[in-house]
Formats: structure tokens, C-alpha cells, sequence
């Protein structure tokens, strides 16, 4: 008899944060989940995943017309169009993993209730499949770019800053797996916070810098705008595409640690909740 | 092969009533409140609000051997289930699994109404444990044990519910697991594909797996079951051959009350009812019904009347007793043991309830007992007539068909 297949079932003397053996041999429903929800959500739609693009081109262009040309809020020297699309292109990453994966315990409840597998798997197909539009916006992010750094005498782009870019990446994608994770222990619990999560999401917007540059804030008061770990890596990509301001150095740091401890905290609470919130529901 | 490939020691599962359905955060911070001020919110859990679901179950299964597990409702059967298929987790105890699970507790487990058929099998087979590479290597089979044919690109939620059932079941029964934990909702649908899946439970007891099954239906855990247990309250009361805990299981204390009593003036008492439902042939079924009755007050001779009645109250059969002179006789010390006998033609596959009548010559009706649970018939392979979707008659009877020649206009 293979040995490898033995399981132990026992009330979970400690909690293992991930369990890397076992989620490796869950690979293929992990990727076949990811493609359920791509294909689910763009079935019998038109544009299907070109819809992506949409969204952060029209708040970018209110954002100009309300912020920009209205109240007049500064953008470090940047085209505000280009300064607000930078800011939802990352901002975008984050809530919109974030709100497909705050609830997934709760989401797929009739499915844990049926069958085992390791209960993260959705939460972690949920993050990768926002890369698929986060992509498409990348492109199209992209021939903005080129247009604009073309078209202007002055402004000149700094390639070597890219090098930072798959660092946001990881940072933004992390946050949000963190954030997911924590949200979805206390939901399953606390099922009225579910309808505080929309709302959360969207004031988070404006507690992070993505319409208005760090600068503009007093002095004293920045600390608090730092407090925010979405604040520097939002800062940090429009320094680093838009040379729009000054790279976050300490904020950097501080919202890389708070990313990671912000991850392990949810995991605990996640894998503690998970084990038994079947009987709950 | 001496390991026991499942081995559930002391396994207890608690639920504290309190919790269940709580999951506000008013109630939550109110019960800090409460305990900020003094009160424990220990003082709830001790005053009994806690239900076991499972007290301290032991059993051990060998290899290739097929478990029956039964039991009323509520008596714990589905969070065994649950416990085994780690959806979630015992209160105290351990359960060693030596094999690949596979948990099939309800039929398309893990579909998506907007995904094809072909999606969803690979979406369900990995579900259920199966990699890709076996999904694709099965895909052909899979398609063709569920009869879906063109339809395999179309997205699921436009199927017929039949169509779904099958393809999900078609995933199901290409599992490879060595332990397969099956609930008795798969054997709910129409009487083919019953027939079906308990083939194919069969042709997996001959591959020599090992399954739990858990199920209400007498025949079915007869028929297949190697062995038994049956649950009450949590806690194994019988364990061994398939036939004798199902007979105690048909016996066990909680029948009693499974009928509705319609009359009783007291002098009688139903203490056991016992069905039994054996397909013979095309024309022929034996049903055998016991009953045993307290009567410690009853007068010296009583006429014990029997009917049989489909889940819709349709009267299939009454056994009249008194036309017959076939009266019982009471001692008072001893309780009253009746068995009736018959041979008809074979039921229709479903749940059948019973009625039984007491009465007097000159007392009248002295006890009638409605609605109980008597027996659960399955479809057998060579009624064919009761697998088409139109057939909905009591009985199925062999009938000869021929064609007359020159008919007179």
C-alpha cells in the first residue's frame, strides 16, 4: 500500500500556516479553477476580458476632469491623465482581488461542504486570475506611455526604475492575498462584515495616494498616509513610470514588513477558521 | 495485508447549540459585554447546550470491504461522513485513512453551470482528487458512460437535470481512490440510474476497493454491504453482518415513533415493525412484514389488519385478517409476534409505508398505527419497463405481445 497516501484525521493540535507538499498536489485544480472563473466571467459577454480596460480609463479620465481641471490638486509635474491611470493601475490590482476574494470562505461554502481541498486554493486562484486583466491594462498602459514620453521634449523615462517593477508586483499581489485571507476569516464568521467590504474597498481609494501626490499632504501629517501599506508601492510606480515625485524610501520598507506580517497574521487566522467553519454555516 | 485500511479511533464530535446560527458580531461583542461584566460565557456550555453529534466511534475497515453506515436521522452518520472526508474536523479522537479518498456526497460535485461539459469534468475530476493527466486519459470514457454525445461543448446549465446527474455521476464512477466515501443522495434520481450507481458501487467492490456507504435503504445496504454499523445518538450501537444490523437497526427503539398513531386506547403498544422486500422474478416478489406488540393489557384474542401504501398514499395491498378467522391469541406476559407472508407482482422502485390496525370483535379498533417506514424498493436489471421515464405504474407484470393477423375491420 503506498504510504504517501495516508491521511490523519485529527483536531488540528497547531496550525500550519501553508502546507506546500500538499497544495503541490493540488496544482491542476488550481489552474482549472483559475480558468472556471475566467471563463464563467466572460461567457456571454461581448468584449469579454477587453472590459478591463474600461473601467480604469473612465474613472482615469473623470479623475482628470473632477480632480485634475475642477479641484485643481496637483500631480507632481505629471499629466494627470497618465498620474491617475498609473494610480488605478496598481490600485485596481489590489481591489479587485480584494473584493473577488474577500468572501471565499463564505463563497464557496456549498463546495467545502461537499468535498476537501486545501481551502485556500480559491483564494489563491482568485489573485492569480486578476493578473489576466491587470495584463491587458498593462498594455494598454503601455501605448499611453508611449505616446506620451514621445510626444514630450522634456519628459524623460527612466528604464532602469523598471527594475522595480516586479517588486510592486509581488508587494501588491501579497497585500492583497493577505487582505483576502484575513477578510474571508472574519466573513465566515461574521457574515454581516461582508457588506462592509465593498464599502472599505472603496474608501481605501482615497486613503491612498492615487488622486493626489503624497506632496500635497503637510508635512506632518504624511506619517499617517504611510500608515497605509497600498500608500508606497502606488507612490513608488508613479515615481518610477511618471518620475512624478520622489521614491518612498522608509514607507517602502515599512509597507514591505507590514505586507508580510499583515500575510501571516491572516494566514493563521484563515487556516484556524477554515478547519471548522462548515459546521458553522 | 494486516494494516486496517481505515481506523477510526474515539472519534467524538461536539457542537455548541449556542454557536450554531450565531455569527454576528452584535451577538459576539454582547457576549464580551456580558463576560467584561462577570458572566462566563462558560455558564451556557455547561448548562447542556452542547450536542454530540459523535461520542467516541471506534471501527476498523479492511481492504476491499464495502461498510454500511445507518442510522436515523440526526444520529450521526453525515458528520461521520464529514470527519472521514475531512470537510470538517473531529472534537477529539484520530481516524487514520490509508489510501486516496474520494468523497462523493452529492452527484456534480464542483460544477459550473457557465463551463461545457468537457470543462466541467476536468473541474470536477480535479475536485474530487484527479489530476489532469488522468482526467484526459479517462475523458472518452467519461463522455460516453454519460450519454451526453454532441452536447459536451454546450455549457452545462443549458442540460436537462438527468443530463447534469449523469454527467456527474459519469466523473464519479471513473475514480481511481482506494476508499470511497459515498452518500445515500446518489442513489436518489430516476430508478435507471439508481440502478446504475449501484452497479457501479458493485463493479468497485469487485475491484476490490473499499467504501462507506451510508443509506437509508434497507435493500441497498443488504444488497451490497459486507458489513454494517448502525449509529444512535451518536454513539455505534451494532456492528457486524449487513442483515442483522440492518434487522436491528429496523428494530431499534426510535421505529417506535416513526409511524403516526392514529388510535390507541391504551391497552396496546407498537414496539417493533419489520419489512422485508425480496425481488424474485419478473412476475413474483416476497414481502414479509413482523410485528411485535406490547400486550400486557389487551384482551385474549385480537384481529391484526395490514395495509401498504406508496409515498403518495396510494393503497397497494391490505391484508384483512378477520374473514380468514386468523386472529392472535394473548397471554398478557408475553408480547404478540405476527408475521405476514405474500407473494405479488414486483413493486415499483421507491419508499413504501405501512399501516397497521388492531381491533376487537367487540371492542372495536383498539390501535392503528399510519405511515410507517416499511420497506424501500430498488430497480432490478431485468424489469426494464420501470427505467423508461413514462413508466409510472404500481406493478410490472410479464405480458406477452403479438401481432393478429388479417384483423376484421
Amino acid at each position: 500500500m503506498d504510504k504517501s497516501y495516508e491521511i490523519k484525521i485529527q483536531p488540528a493540535s497547531r496550525i500550519t500556516l501553508l502546507n506546500w507538499k500538499e497544495l503541490s498536489g493540488y496544482r491542476d485544480l488550481l489552474l482549472l479553477i483559475i480558468r472556471r472563473d475566467f471563463v464563467a466571467r466572460y461567457q456571454q459577454t461581448i468584449l469579454g476580458p477587453a472590459w478591463a480596460i474600461v473601467q480604469p480609463l473612465a474613472t482615469s479620465l473623470v479623475f482628470t476632469v473632477i480632480f485634475g481641471k475642477v479641484a485643481k490638486i496637483p500631480t507632481d509635474g505629471a499629466p494627470p491623465f497618465l498620474f491617475y491611470l498609473t494610480g488605478m493601475l496598481f490600485w485596481q490590482l489590489f481591489s479587485g482581488s480584494v473584493l473577488a476574494g474577500g468572501n471565499s470562505l463564505q463563497n464557496n461554502a456549498s463546495l467545502f461542504n461537499k468535498v476537501y481541498f486545501p481551502r485556500i486554493i480559491p483564494s489563491l486562484g482568485t489573485q492569480i486570475s486578476q493578473l489576466i486583466p491587470f495584463t491587458i491594462q498593462l498594455l494598454i498602459y503601455a501605448g499611453f506611455g508611449i505616446w506620451y514620453f514621445t510626444g514630450s521634449e522634456t519628459a524623460v523615462f527612466h528604464w532602469q526604475r523598471l527594475l522595480w517593477f516586479p517588486f510592486l508586483l509581488i508587494l501588491v499581489i501579497t497585500l492583497s492575498l493577505g487582505i483576502s485571507l484575513g477578510f474571508s476569516a472574519i466573513t465566515a464568521k461574521y457574515r454581516d462584515l461582508q457588506h462592509a467590504l465593498g464599502f472599505l474597498v472603496q474608501l481605501g481609494l482615497y486613503a491612498t495616494p492615487v488622486i493626489y501626490p503624497v506632496s500635497s499632504i503637510a508635512e506632518q501629517w504624511r506619517w499617517m498616509v504611510w500608515l497605509n501599506p497600498m500608500a508606497a508601492p502606488i507612490s513608488t510606480a508613479k515615481w518610477m513610470l511618471l518620475d512624478a515625485g520622489s521614491a518612498p524610501g522608509i514607507p517602502l520598507i515599512f509597507s514591505t514588513v507590514a505586507t508580510g506580517i499583515i500575510l501571516v497574521i491572516a494566514l493563521y487566522f484563515f487556516q484556524r477558521v477554515q478547519r471548522t467553519f462548515i459546521d458553522t454555516v | 495485508m494486516t494494516e486496517p485500511i481505515i481506523e477510526v479511533n474515539h472519534i467524538s464530535k461536539r457542537y455548541r447549540l449556542g454557536q450554531i446560527g450565531a455569527g454576528s458580531l452584535r451577538e459576539e461583542l454582547s457576549a464580551v459585554w456580558q463576560s467584561l461584566r462577570g458572566r462566563s460565557r462558560k455558564t451556557a456550555d455547561k448548562n447542556g447546550n452542547e450536542l454530540r453529534a459523535l461520542d467516541d466511534v471506534s471501527f476498523k475497515v479492511k481492504t476491499g470491504e464495502i461498510l454500511g453506515v445507518i442510522g436515523h436521522n440526526g444520529a450521526g452518520k453525515s458528520t461521520l461522513l464529514k470527519i472521514l472526508s475531512r470537510i470538517t474536523e473531529p472534537t477529539s479522537g484520530e481516524a487514520t485513512l490509508r489510501g486516496r479518498v474520494a468523497s462523493l456526497l452529492e452527484v456534480g460535485t464542483g460544477f459550473h453551470p457557465e463551463l461545457s461539459g468537457r470543462d466541467n469534468i476536468f473541474l470536477s475530476g480535479a475536485v474530487l482528487g484527479m489530476s489532469k493527466d488522468e482526467i484526459a486519459q479517462k475523458f472518452d470514457r467519461i463522455v460516453e458512460f454519460s450519454e451526453i454525445g454532441k452536447f459536451i461543448n454546450t455549457p452545462i446549465k443549458r442540460y436537462s437535470s438527468g443530463m447534469t446527474v449523469r454527467l456527474g455521476f459519469a466523473v464519479a464512477a471513473h475514480l481511481d481512490a482506494d476508499i470511497l466515501i459515498v452518500d445515500e443522495v446518489l442513489a436518489v434520481g430516476d430508478a435507471r440510474f439508481q440502478e446504475k450507481c449501484l452497479n457501479m458501487i458493485r463493479s468497485i467492490q469487485e475491484d476490490g476497493r473499499t467504501i462507506i456507504f451510508v443509506s437509508h435503504n434497507s435493500s441497498a445496504i443488504e444488497s451490497l454491504c459486507t458489513r454494517a454499523i448502525l449509529l444512535e445518538r451518536g454513539k455505534i450501537v451494532a456492528d457486524g453482518p449487513a442483515h442483522q444490523v440492518m434487522r436491528r437497526y429496523l428494530q431499534s427503539e426510535e421505529m417506535k415513533i416513526d409511524g403516526r398513531v392514529i388510535i390507541n386506547d391504551g391497552r396496546l403498544k407498537l414496539t417493533s415493525f419489520n419489512a422485508t422486500y425480496q425481488y424474485i422474478d419478473r412476475s413474483t416478489c416476497r414481502i414479509e412484514f413482523t410485528i411485535l406488540l406490547d400486550a400486557k393489557a389487551a384482551p385474549p384474542e385480537l384481529y391484526i389488519d395490514m395495509a401498504l401504501e406508496t409515498q403518495e398514499n396510494v393503497r397497494v395491498l391490505q391484508l384483512v385478517s378477520l374473514p380468514h378467522q386468523y386472529s392472535a391469541q394473548c397471554t398478557g406476559d408475553k408480547p404478540v409476534s405476527i408475521t405476514y407472508t405474500l407473494e405479488c407482482s414486483p413493486l415499483k422502485p421507491g419508499d413504501y409505508f405501512a399501516t397497521v390496525y388492531v381491533h376487537h370483535p367487540q371492542l372495536g379498533p383498539l390501535l392503528q398505527v399510519d405511515r410507517i417506514k416499511a420497506i424501500s424498493v430498488i430497480a432490478q436489471a431485468d424489469y426494464p419497463e420501470c427505467r423508461s421515464s413514462g413508466f409510472n405504474a404500481l406493478l410490472t407484470v410479464p405480458f406477452e405481445f403479438r401481432q393478429n393477423h388479417n384483423p376484421q375491420s
